[in-house]
């Protein structure tokens, strides 16, 4: 079983990472693995491969084989008899990006909602400071200089 | 759904494409029936619709009509749901009265289809209803019939909706006619390519009734191509390749010496007769209508009532895609009906239609219960307007100031004028009708408005005495006052309201009537409007706050009341009385009016602690909140502190406000805003909380919908993944992943 070496400078938890070809210059780095007799745990598995320093540069191993799941690389132990091991654990957001990205979801954060008109408690406003302002209406029937300002009732007239 | 086979024949016989080799497969499916054994208003079989219509659609229905059916109803009354159907018709054929095959001029009577027995030499020519066609093979493209000005010898244009709108709206504004045809997608290819269905069939125009017809047809509902007269014509069903949308003026005449089929299309996009422009000539008469936006959005809302895809804009539509943006689609709604939405572009791709292979698999059941309709227009108002019908048994007089101070001094000149050797008592008694004449003065109020009150010009009468005092007499004793309008902007959102905007504390202060504390969240982002009436005969001011509803219509929500004028003291009882405020008092005791905020929590349930706890920002989450469980379950655990207290501006008006007082306060109506504060701009970063923390919300889409930053509660998760590997990635999401913009 082949699996493939390589790179990223992304955040762990980005679903749609950017993969690189972890060897010199750019080209694919790919290892044989030899502890295909053993065991191999589909979640966290540990690969024997010939040792190769350029591997030391790789934080994500690729297996096609194993339903072209991507790998975390945890740790890389350097054995005796010029072998690596290198240990991993499931990159489930890149193994699955495509599948996820196409799947219904409901998101109660999000950057790219902006404020909502839903209460974010986690929104840190200043409970210190409040600000006022006024705003008069345009117009009001009262003056404080009214030119006719007395209004007499009076018995009827006899007109 | 299924089909009467006994009516319409078996599925192999059935036309698949629209109009494909529509006139040679069939034979003709009705025939004249008597209309004493069919009722009126029903259709023979209803299995033909792929879809009913609910709501105000002008379509729909399909009834047959009696010859002696003189008038009709203008529209049907809305709500009701509508079985409908296309019906393709290239009859040359009518019926005579007694049945039998006859030419012009005979009494025709309204005719359904019933039987497919029909005689052998109609076998040319059919009509029958178009069902079982491949829905997204065919599409309605909207046309427009419209003229430069009102008149009736007017040049008269036509074009396809999109083309109007991109080009000609501007220079032929007034529409006469709406209609809409079929085009057919002849490629087996994924792109398009719409054909005119007319090519299939023969050259018929159909157009509106305001076309110039003789006396009979005129203002008819229906029409006639008037090209030839063996043609007929149909609203609301294709004839060939037009549906039309909008007749004018209520009402079927009768319809003489011409067969066809109608679907009962009840006068226009709009029964209101003010939205027309209105031609009358006595052999013409023109109902027109100015294009606007609002005539547009009626058009869509018409043309997705159908059900069909329709090409809303765009002049280039030879092969548009059907989930063009320039696409529309008619929405079938949960209950199998359409109520006249609609969606475009892509958004078509999530509609039943676009599942369907042809209308068949439409789930549709004519016979199913009406679904129920909201019978509610919700076009009610509120209004304020003047007692006209008020008139006290006294006299009202306006003065001006310089005029009232010799106002008194005159009646020391009344007693002058006892005639000699009179006694005083009787010249009083006659004059002023009471023996003290400052008693003919009822009451002098000073008023501190600015308002014109009216009135004519006339001198001051006391009972018989003319003080020769100018002054104006009032007939009206109420005066009414627009104080203008105040947008509450929601300065958080840049326009749009969002939760910070809702914080905030609205008090609006009204002079002598005291202050309102206003709900943000009914009037954010609203015109609020201050109307003030004013009872000059009592002085009693009351103040209408009220704002614009959604659909434009005037709210009254809060009416505050005090007292404006100013009594003043004619004689020693009313001084004492004035001292003593027994008068104003009773009319003048305010209190700051606190809408009732924690109650509205409190009817959420639970939050009574929380209250209590001093956290009302759980309170106001859960009081603004638009909740599901998700969001509950997440939010209320981290709650960030905020006081009540600063919720609420310290505003109190404590005992009496006597109107001399009150007008020495602010004159104007005012609203004091009392809004939160953002974080100090140096110690946070609007950005790093965006992409660490992410803002709240509740949007439900695909994944790929989100950028940056964001935890989601639920992923549904169709694909192959072991159940472990399912259950870790939930947790990762709701943890908070990032997608990359790509």
């Amino acid at each position: 079983m082949l699996i493939t070496f390589l790179k990223s400078n992304d955040d762990p938890r980005v679903v749609n990472k950017t993969m690189f070809n972890a060897g010199s210059g750019g080209a694919a780095l790919t290892a044989s693995v030899h502890n295909l007799s053993e065991s191999i745990n589909l979640l966290s598995p540990v690969f024997v491969v010939a040792s190769n320093t350029e591997y030391l540069n790789a934080t994500h191993v690729y297996a096609a084989e194993l339903c072209n799941r991507y790998y975390y690389i945890n740790n890389i132990a350097l054995m005796t008899g010029g072998k690596m091991e290198i240990q991993c654990s499931i990159d489930l957001l890149k193994t699955y990006e495509t599948q996820l990205m196409s799947c219904p979801a409901t998101a109660i954060r999000s950057q790219s909602a902006g404020k909502t008109h839903i209460s974010d408690s986690k929104y840190p406003l200043n409970t210190a400071n409040r600000y006022v302002t006024l705003q008069n209406f345009p117009y009001t029937p009262f003056t404080r200089r009214p030119s006719f300002p007395y209004i007499l009732t009076t018995i009827g007239g006899s007109s | 759904m299924a089909v009467n086979e006994n009516i319409w024949g078996t599925p192999e016989t059935w036309d698949n494409v629209l109009h494909e080799n529509a006139k040679t497969s069939h034979q003709t499916m009705w025939q004249k029936v008597l209309t004493s054994v069919l009722p009126l208003n029903q259709l023979v079989d209803n299995s033909p619709c792929f879809v009913g219509a609910l709501g105000n659609w002008y379509i729909a229905n399909p009834i047959c009509f009696d010859e002696n059916e003189a008038t009709f109803p203008l529209y049907d009354v809305p709500g009701n749901k509508h079985d409908w159907l296309v019906i393709y018709n290239s009859t040359r054929y009518w019926y005579g009265y007694d049945g039998s095959l006859s030419g012009y001029n005979t009494n025709t009577k309204w005719s359904t289809w019933q039987s497919p027995d029909m005689p052998d030499t109609s076998a040319e020519y059919f009509n029958r209803t178009l069902f079982n066609f491949k829905i997204k093979k065919v599409c309605l493209l909207p046309y427009v019939h419209c003229q430069a000005d009102t008149g009736q010898t007017t040049e008269k244009h036509m074009y396809p909706l999109g083309e109007y709108i991109a080009s000609h709206a501007e220079q032929y504004p007034y529409i006469t006619g709406v209609c809409a045809r079929f085009l057919y997608d002849s490629s087996d290819t994924d792109t398009p390519d719409w054909k005119d269905a007319a090519e299939h069939i023969d050259d018929q125009l159909s157009f509106s009734a305001n076309y110039n017809f003789s006396e009979e047809f005129k203002n008819s509902g229906i029409f006639n191509t008037g090209f030839d007269s063996s043609y007929s014509v149909m609203i609301g069903a294709t004839n060939k390749n037009y549906i039309y949308l909008m007749g004018f003026k209520g009402g079927v005449r009768k319809y003489i010496s011409r067969n066809i089929m109608i679907i009962y299309c009840p006068v226009g996009l709009d029964p209101d007769p003010t939205h027309y422009v209105y031609n009358d000539d006595k052999d013409y008469v023109m109902y027109l209508r100015r294009w606007s936006d609002e005539l547009k959005e009626e058009i869509y809302t018409q043309l997705a009532f159908s059900g069909f895809f329709f090409i809303g804009e765009g002049t280039n539509y030879s092969s548009i895609a059907l989930n063009d943006q320039n696409m529309f689609l008619g929405t079938i709604e949960s209950d199998n009906c359409t109520h006249g939405n609609y969606t475009r572009g892509e958004d078509n791709e999530n509609s039943k239609q676009w599942q369907w292979e042809d209308t068949s698999d439409s789930e549709y059941d004519p016979d199913e219960p009406e679904p129920p309709f909201d019978p509610n227009a919700y076009d009610g108002s509120m209004g304020s307007g003047l007692l006209y019908s008020f008139s006290p048994p006294t006299d009202i007089y306006n003065i001006s100031d310089d005029r009232f101070i010799n106002l008194v001094s005159k009646l020391w000149d009344a007693m002058a004028l006892v005639p000699a050797g009179d006694p005083l008592n009787d010249y009083v008694l006659d004059t002023f009708l009471t023996t003290n004449p400052i008693d003919s003065i009822l009451s002098c109020k000073y008023f501190p408005v600015s308002i014109d009150l009216g009135g004519s010009s006339t001198t001051v009468k006391l009972g018989k005495y003319d003080t020769e005092i100018q002054a104006r007499k009032l007939l009206l004793n109420m005066q009414n006052f627009d104080c203008g309008n105040i947008l509450v902007f929601p300065t958080f959102g840049n326009g749009n309201t969002n939760w910070i905007d809702k914080l905030t504390t609205i008090i609006l202060y009204l002079p002598f009537c005291g202050s309102v504390q206003l709900d943000p969240e009914l009037y954010m982002n609203r015109y609020v409007n201050v109307e003030y009436a004013i009872d000059i005969l009592t002085g009693n001011c009351s103040a209408y706050v009220s704002f614009t509803s959604d659909n434009g219509k005037r709210v009254i929500t809060d009416i505050a009341s005090g007292n404006c004028a100013i009594d003043m003291p004619i004689t020693g009882i009313q001084h004492i009385t004035l001292d003593s405020q027994l008068y104003n008092a009773t009319e003048q005791i305010k209190a700051v009016k606190i809408n009732n905020a924690i109650s509205g929590l409190q009817q959420l349930g639970g939050l009574g602690a929380a209250i209590a706890s001093g956290n009302p920002m759980y309170g106001a989450s859960n009081a603004f909140g638009f909740l599901g469980s998700a969001y509950n379950a997440v939010h209320g655990e981290e709650v960030a502190e905020y006081n009540l207290q600063h919720t609420q501006l310290p505003i109190k008006m404590i005992g009496t406000t006597g109107a001399t007082t009150g007008a020495m306060c602010e004159l104007y109506p005012t609203i004091i805003f009392e809004r939160p504060v953002l974080p100090d701009s140096k110690k946070f970063s609007e950005a790093a909380y965006a992409s660490t923390v992410g803002y709240a919300c509740c949007i439900s889409s695909t994944v790929s919908a989100f950028k940056g930053y964001t935890e989601f509660a639920n992923v549904e998760m169709n694909f192959e993944a072991t159940a472990q590997e399912k259950a870790m990635l939930q947790g990762l999401l709701k943890q908070g992943v990032i997608i990359k913009p790509t």
